[in-house]
Parts: C-alpha cells; sequence; structure tokens
C-alpha cells in the first residue's frame, strides 16, 4: 500500500481483504529487571501494530547479548518477559536471532495483519478534533533517573507499570470511535509524534498543558537535570514547529519532549466523542487516558503548548 | 572553603549529573567547576546544581567544551533557585476557626510576625480564600510585600484568584498553578499552615 512518509509500520496488501503489518524495534535495558525489560520491549515492539490499527500476528526475536560478561539466566528471563507479553497479544514467537555485543539489547520484529481499508495513519488528524493521550508522560526522564540511582520505588513502579502495558485495549476501544489518526508515542516524544499527525495541514495542536497525565515524580527529576540527552535534542530538532505559551512550567515543556519507552497511544478524533473515548479507555484501567488538546485552524501548523 | 573540579567529559547521560550531585553534596563545599562536552549535560548538570543550591555560570571553552562554574548560593530572589526548606501555605484569610474576626487579626498578626522569625519562609504560597490577602482590598499587601522583599516567593493560586474574580486585582507576588504550588509543597522540607 505505500508506505507515507511518517507511519508507525509499513502494510503490504495482499488482497483487498488482508494486508501484513511489519515493524521491528530494539533497545538498551531501561529498568534493571531482566524480565520487566523483555516484557517492556516486547510491548514497545508491539505497539506499532495496534497503532496502525492492526492484529499482531508473529514475532521474531532480536538480542545483542554480552555473553562473556553477563550470565545467560538474564537473557532467559528477559526473552521470558517478551513471551509474556506475546502471549497477552495472543501473538505467536516464531525464532529469532542473537549476535553477540557489548551492551545487552533486546526487541522484536513483529508482524501483524489488517483490513486495508482499516489502516490507521498518523496524518489526517481535521479542524475541531481533540486529542486523546493514553498513558502518562515521563518515562524517558523516570528511566534516566534510574539510571542515576536516584529514583524512588514508587516511580519506578508506576512507570513499569505503565511501560510494560500493551497497546491492545487501547486500540481495541479506539475501534469503536471515528478515528481519524492514531500514532504511539515512543522516541520522539509527544511533540515529535504529535507534530507527525498534523499532516501538513494548515491545522496547529494546542496542548493544555495541565491537562497532560505525568508519571510521578518524573517533574521533579527532570527539575534535577535527570533528563536523557533525547528529550534536549527533539526539543531542538522541532524548535521551528514548537511554541510554548508564558507560564508553562519548565518540567511540563520537557514531559512534551520526553522520549518515551512503550508510551500510550494518541488518537485524533472529533473533539464531541472525546470524553466518551476517553472514559471507556479510564474504564478500561487506563486511568491516565485524558484529552489534552485540540486542533485549531493555523497556517503555521505547529504545536502550541499553553 | 573548598573548591572542586569535576571533568565529567566523555561521559554520557546522566554520568555528569551523577558526578555534580556527589561533589556537591560534600560537607562545607562551597564551589566547584564542572567540564561537560555539550549543551545537554550543560543544561543538565546547571538543573541538578540548582536544586541543590547552587548558582550556575556556563562559558564554552575554545577547544569546544563547557566550563561550569557552581557557587552555593544565599537567599537572593532568583527565578531559578532551589525549593525552599520551608513553605507556608495560606489557605484561608483567617487563622484557625473559631471567630473569623478575631481569625483575621491573628492573621495580621502572623504574617507580620513572619518577617522577624527563623528560618525565614523560601514561599509563600496563597490557596482558596487566602488569595483574598493578595488581592485589592487587602491591608496585608505590604506586609507580604515586605517578605517578598527578604527573598520569599509569594504565590496565589491562578485557578483561587478565577474563582473569587480576583484575577486582574493580584497586589502582590505572582499567579501559580497546581503543578507548581504542588511541586513546591513536595519538595519543602517543612509545610507551615497558619
Amino acid at each position: 500500500m505505500g508506505l507515507a512518509p511518517c507511519d508507525d509500520a509499513a502494510v503490504y496488501k495482499l488482497s483487498d481483504e488482508l494486508a501484513l503489518v511489519e515493524t521491528v524495534d530494539f533497545f538498551t535495558p531501561v529498568v534493571d529487571d531482566p524480565f520487566l525489560f523483555g516484557r517492556i520491549a516486547a510491548a514497545n515492539a508491539l505497539s506499532d501494530v495496534y497503532a496502525m490499527g492492526g492484529t499482531p500476528l508473529l514475532a521474531m526475536n532480536i538480542v545483542c547479548f554480552p555473553v562473556k560478561e553477563m550470565e545467560i539466566e538474564v537473557l532467559t528471563h528477559i526473552l521470558e518477559g517478551g513471551l509474556e507479553a506475546l502471549s497477552e497479544a495472543d501473538a505467536a514467537l516464531a525464532g529469532g536471532h542473537s549476535v553477540e555485543d557489548k551492551e545487552l539489547k533486546y526487541g522484536l520484529s513483529v508482524t501483524g495483519t489488517i483490513h486495508p481499508s482499516r489502516v490507521l495513519t498518523k496524518g489526517g488528524a481535521r479542524l475541531g478534533d481533540a486529542l486523546v493521550i493514553t498513558k502518562p508522560l515521563g518515562t524517558g526522564v523516570v528511566a534516566t533517573a534510574i539510571k542515576a540511582g536516584l529514583a524512588s520505588e514508587a516511580a519506578v513502579a508506576a512507570a513499569v507499570a505503565s511501560m510494560r502495558a500493551l497497546n491492545r485495549a487501547a486500540a481495541e476501544i479506539g475501534r469503536g470511535f471515528e478515528i481519524h489518526a492514531c500514532t504511539d508515542v515512543t522516541g520522539f516524544g509527544l511533540l515529535g509524534h504529535a507534530i507527525e499527525m498534523l499532516g501538513g495541514g494548515a491545522l496547529s495542536l494546542v496542548i493544555d498543558s495541565p491537562a497532560l497525565p505525568v508519571l510521578p515524580e518524573a517533574l521533579a527529576y527532570a527539575g534535577m537535570g535527570l533528563v536523557p540527552s533525547g528529550l534536549h535534542r527533539n526539543r531542538a530538532f522541532y524548535a521551528s514547529c514548537f511554541e510554548v505559551r508564558a507560564g508553562v512550567p519548565h518540567a511540563l515543556v520537557d514531559m512534551v519532549c520526553d522520549p518515551q519507552t512503550s508510551g500510550g497511544l494518541l488518537f485524533a478524533l472529533p473533539s464531541t466523542e472525546a470524553p466518551r473515548l476517553v472514559e471507556k479507555l479510564a474504564h478500561a484501567g487506563m486511568e491516565s487516558a485524558r484529552v489534552i488538546g485540540e486542533l485549531v485552524a493555523d497556517p503555521a501548523a505547529k504545536v502550541v503548548l499553553r | 572553603m573548598t573548591k572542586r573540579i569535576v571533568d565529567a567529559r566523555g561521559q554520557s547521560c546522566p554520568g555528569p549529573v551523577i558526578e555534580t550531585r556527589k561533589a556537591l553534596a560534600e560537607a562545607g563545599l562551597e564551589s566547584a567547576e564542572v567540564l561537560v562536552d555539550d549543551d545537554a549535560a550543560a543544561e543538565n548538570v546547571s538543573r541538578m546544581a540548582r536544586s541543590m543550591g547552587f548558582s550556575v555560570r556556563f562559558e564554552q571553552d575554545p577547544a569546544g567544551y563547557f566550563r561550569l562554574g557552581l557557587e552555593r548560593e544565599g537567599a537572593g530572589p532568583d527565578a531559578c533557585r532551589p525549593a525552599p526548606r520551608v513553605v507556608v501555605l495560606v489557605a484561608s484569610p483567617t487563622l484557625g476557626h473559631g471567630d473569623d474576626d478575631l481569625g483575621r487579626i491573628l492573621m495580621t498578626a502572623f504574617l507580620k510576625t513572619l518577617k522577624d522569625v527563623s528560618p525565614r519562609p523560601g514561599a509563600i504560597v496563597f490557596v482558596n480564600g487566602g488569595v483574598k490577602l493578595t488581592s485589592e482590598g487587602s491591608d496585608l499587601v505590604e506586609a507580604i510585600r515586605t517578605l517578598e522583599d527578604q527573598g520569599a516567593r509569594v504565590l496565589s493560586c491562578g485557578t483561587c484568584l478565577d474563582f473569587y474574580r480576583l484575577k486582574d486585582k493580584l497586589k502582590v507576588g505572582s499567579v501559580s498553578n497546581m503543578f507548581e504550588i504542588a511541586s513546591l509543597l513536595v519538595a519543602a522540607d517543612r509545610i507551615v499552615r497558619p
């Protein structure tokens, strides 16, 4: 079906009824516990398929492992964590590949299926749409605090609970609504992924900073400089299409730029329907789901944080 | 007076922040110099230093790296200064429960006395009916301004000003929001609620 400049996964049409969704993602550990790391990496890889509206079918492990320095049990636990996420997604593990590497990395390639007429793309948000996010922001900042040995147990627990959760339920609930655009929040932060949703139309997204769901203690860690370098890169890279209104706390600007691991889905849908979507998401356990902003007519096509 | 030099060049994040934190936590340290590779690390180290009560001076070395001069701060007014140790939360125009006239007299006495006690509050936060004290019609504006001049941040809850239709009538300090207020309260060592 071709690949738009900024979609979450490749879609290959096999017939009028069936298309494949293909994606791959892997990275270095974000938490200390190997099982949880595996679980989070798999939830993250599966997310791209959900963001396209697809159903995961098969997955293959990708492993870079320092076999001389680390006990093999660590890898076993990582793979078990990945498998748990796959089984929750009703996807099968079809194999994988490993190489020796100084730095541990894990992730998966995921193949899903989708009806060609039901592909959800990133661009396509319309005037009058509201933007809904399904998970809290701040995983990059909390992961940095973990690396620095300064994250509290409560902050780690909340971040892990968010990152390990699949976006499956959110995607399934989204199917009952008139979704104009959808993506997941990952490395480019809310800012980068929201900009992609503007799709080059004469629309700007106005985000209400007090509405942003944020992980516990993430604002305090950001204030202490426990900030991943990706956050600064995102802020600098998108600076020309990002406007911050006076009075927005600095730490909330950070949250908008923070690179997310296994972040939530972003839905653009008619603003009249958005509260009902949030209610359904909350009912299904996604208590951080919020309407965070709206699309307004503006040829400047930027993200405004107020 | 001791000074430390931390060379955090070549370290990836959050390495420079951790090194800086370790150095600044040393007892009696008054100033430090931290060297980092890029502006992202410089920004992160600056935040850590400010959160620990140090002022920051930036300079870029001709060789490309950044040199940060950190000095332990006194309590001067500064937008980026660390969270105050004592925060006073004024949630009503009266002090205590009982007779409101008496409560107002007591609150007046409390806010006028605050300038003479030690440790001085780093911030005074006015919420709910408390915002009437920072707005037009309050006879405590001058007393609160004195506290502000002594270095206390004076913040009034924006939602509360809206609610009492006082947004245009704030006479001292600045308008704040619940994120800032909640951040101040959780970071405080002591919260005083008159």
